[in-house]
């Protein structure tokens, strides 16, 4: 099962993806979060602390005909690469990023690739991988949801956030990504309605959590009060992605 | 004057970008407004309305339309990605800026969405770099509005005249791309950076930014519920809300700009 959360920025990817990846690795999944922004957040969010460093480059190699000419070095697989390059935030959480841009000469593409390597070829049976991608369309564009079994496509109730859902949206149809719409920031009915008139009905709402605001104020979301609104509406998101995967199961046969 | 507008993804940046623009319009300058997000809402925020945003052509999808072999080959690393040079910079921005209130020209660099025409891949990047670079500041001021995080600042490389407005609202992952985006200003060599510290509720929330950002001049935009309105009603703020605090704050920054610039030689 490998779930991508994707939206306009601000629209609540980081916090949605971490609350998502702790609740399920607390329901017993092995769950590995993979932060796909350039200026990640998921590791603060998830209580780790602010790490630059890139991958290792014993990591990576170049290869023509890759993206950005680079992926993983040969040799190590993508599920190598997870037992070796990604760091334990529990006994069932793991996360992998591939360091923060903290200057003009850095490279990117280099360790972008080889994490989306592990986006698309990880798949260890009894495994959840929730991925935080990059704000707007482009990074779906370039391809980084394809492999998502379920794309989790967030929107607050305002004409900028819904128009940047309706660019992404395009994009996986057009892609064939299964596509749940969750609303987030939510203040009511109001707001539910506006976003299922503008993508269709959304299988969650994600409410206005003056709690998650206090948590972001600091950075780590693990503090935040299971009982918070906004953690209760992700246990039912956890719920949603643990009936798709028990199908997604089924099918396989 | 050129003014590049960074910072982390929802921290403000487009709401800032666009009463900048108009503010600077108000005072008799030629402003033209560079949308440089893939994922344009600036003339939502610059009063001209959902529709006519959604409308918008942008450059990049109208150099490339119908040139799927658009001569240039992609080694994905994005540097050998240029679009066509037919038309210079400020011809692009003749041929294509639409008219918004206060006398504000606006462009777009890039749209992602599908169905997509010609090569988008590379090419919103290198286009806001050409945008910001190649149309001359004499006179006029350009006002670009870039995509979320530190990397569409690489791209868009601001010269050391250039302005930067780095927008952080008091969180610790906003404050980290901030503190980025403040490094590669730094590295690249821009002389006059600010910060816009969006969406403050407190003194306390003030100092968190300054502590976490020292040695940059910080201009404090308080928390507004008639910024919030504004953004739900797709409207721009400074229509709806023109006495609001965020409002006059960020007008008050566009008066430090200008304050800021250096006199005219010769």
């Amino acid at each position: 099962m490998r779930v991508a959360v994707v939206g306009k920025g601000g629209s609540g990817k980081t916090v949605v993806a971490a609350l998502l990846a702790r609740c399920l690795a607390e329901r017993g999944k092995r769950v590995l979060a993979v932060d796909l922004d350039t200026n990640p957040g998921l590791a603060l969010s998830l209580g780790l602390p602010v790490d630059d460093r890139p991958l290792p480059d014993e990591a990576v190699e170049q290869r023509e005909g890759t993206p950005y000419g680079w992926t993983l070095a040969a040799g190590v697989e993508p599920a190598e690469a997870v037992r070796r390059y990604s760091v334990l935030v529990t006994d069932e959480l793991r996360f992998l990023g591939f360091g923060n841009i903290a200057a003009a000469e850095h490279r990117v593409g280099r360790y972008l690739t080889a994490v989306r390597r592990v986006l698309d070829e990880f798949r260890e049976p009894g495994w959840v991988t929730v991925a935080d991608l990059e704000a707007g369309p482009a990074t779906p564009f370039e391809g980084f949801t394809r492999s998502a079994t379920l794309a989790l496509l967030l929107a607050e109730a305002t004409p900028a956030s819904l128009m940047a859902a309706r660019r992404i949206r395009s994009i996986l149809d057009d892609d064939g990504t299964p596509t749940a719409v969750v609303v987030t920031k939510g203040r009511g009915a109001d707001d539910v309605a506006r976003v299922a008139a503008a993508l269709g009905p959304p299988v969650g709402v994600v409410p206005w959590d003056p709690k998650v605001r206090a948590a972001e104020r600091r950075g780590p979301l693990t503090d935040l009060a299971t009982e918070s609104p906004a953690a209760r509406a992700v246990r039912d998101l956890a719920h949603l992605v643990e009936r798709e995967e028990h199908r997604e199961e089924l099918i396989a046969g | 004057m050129k003014i590049v507008v960074t910072g982390k993804g929802g921290a403000g940046k487009t709401t800032v970008a666009a009463i900048l623009a108009r503010t600077l319009a108000r005072t008799e300058r030629e402003v033209i407004a560079v949308d440089a997000d893939p994922n344009p809402n600036l003339g939502m925020a610059l009063g001209l309305g959902a529709e006519a945003t959604e409308r918008l052509e942008a450059i990049v999808n109208v150099v490339l339309r119908d040139k799927a072999a658009h001569g240039h080959e992609h080694d994905h690393e994005g540097h050998a990605c240029d679009p066509p040079r037919d038309r210079s910079a400020p011809e692009l921005v003749d041929d294509l800026a639409v008219a918004a209130p206060d006398g504000v020209r606006l462009v777009q660099t890039g749209l992602i969405e599908r169905p997509a025409e010609g090569c988008l891949c590379c090419g919103s990047h290198g286009t806001t770099r050409r945008i910001v670079n190649e149309v001359p500041a004499d006179g006029r001021v350009v006002v670009a509005d870039l995509e979320a995080g530190v990397n569409d600042l690489i791209w868009a490389y601001p010269k050391a005249d250039d302005v930067v407005v780095v927008v952080t609202e008091p969180y610790v992952k906003s404050l980290e791309v901030a503190r980025r985006a403040l490094q590669v200003t730094r590295d690249v060599g821009v002389r006059r950076v600010l910060v816009a510290a969006n969406r403050l509720e407190s003194d306390e929330d003030l100092a968190d930014v300054a502590s976490a950002l020292p040695d940059v001049e910080i201009v404090a935009v308080p928390e507004d519920p008639a910024v919030w309105q504004a953004d739900r009603d797709g409207v721009a703020a400074l229509d709806a809300a023109p006495d609001s605090p965020a409002v006059a704050a960020v007008a008050a920054l566009a008066a430090r700009l200008v304050e800021l610039e250096p006199a005219p030689t010769g």
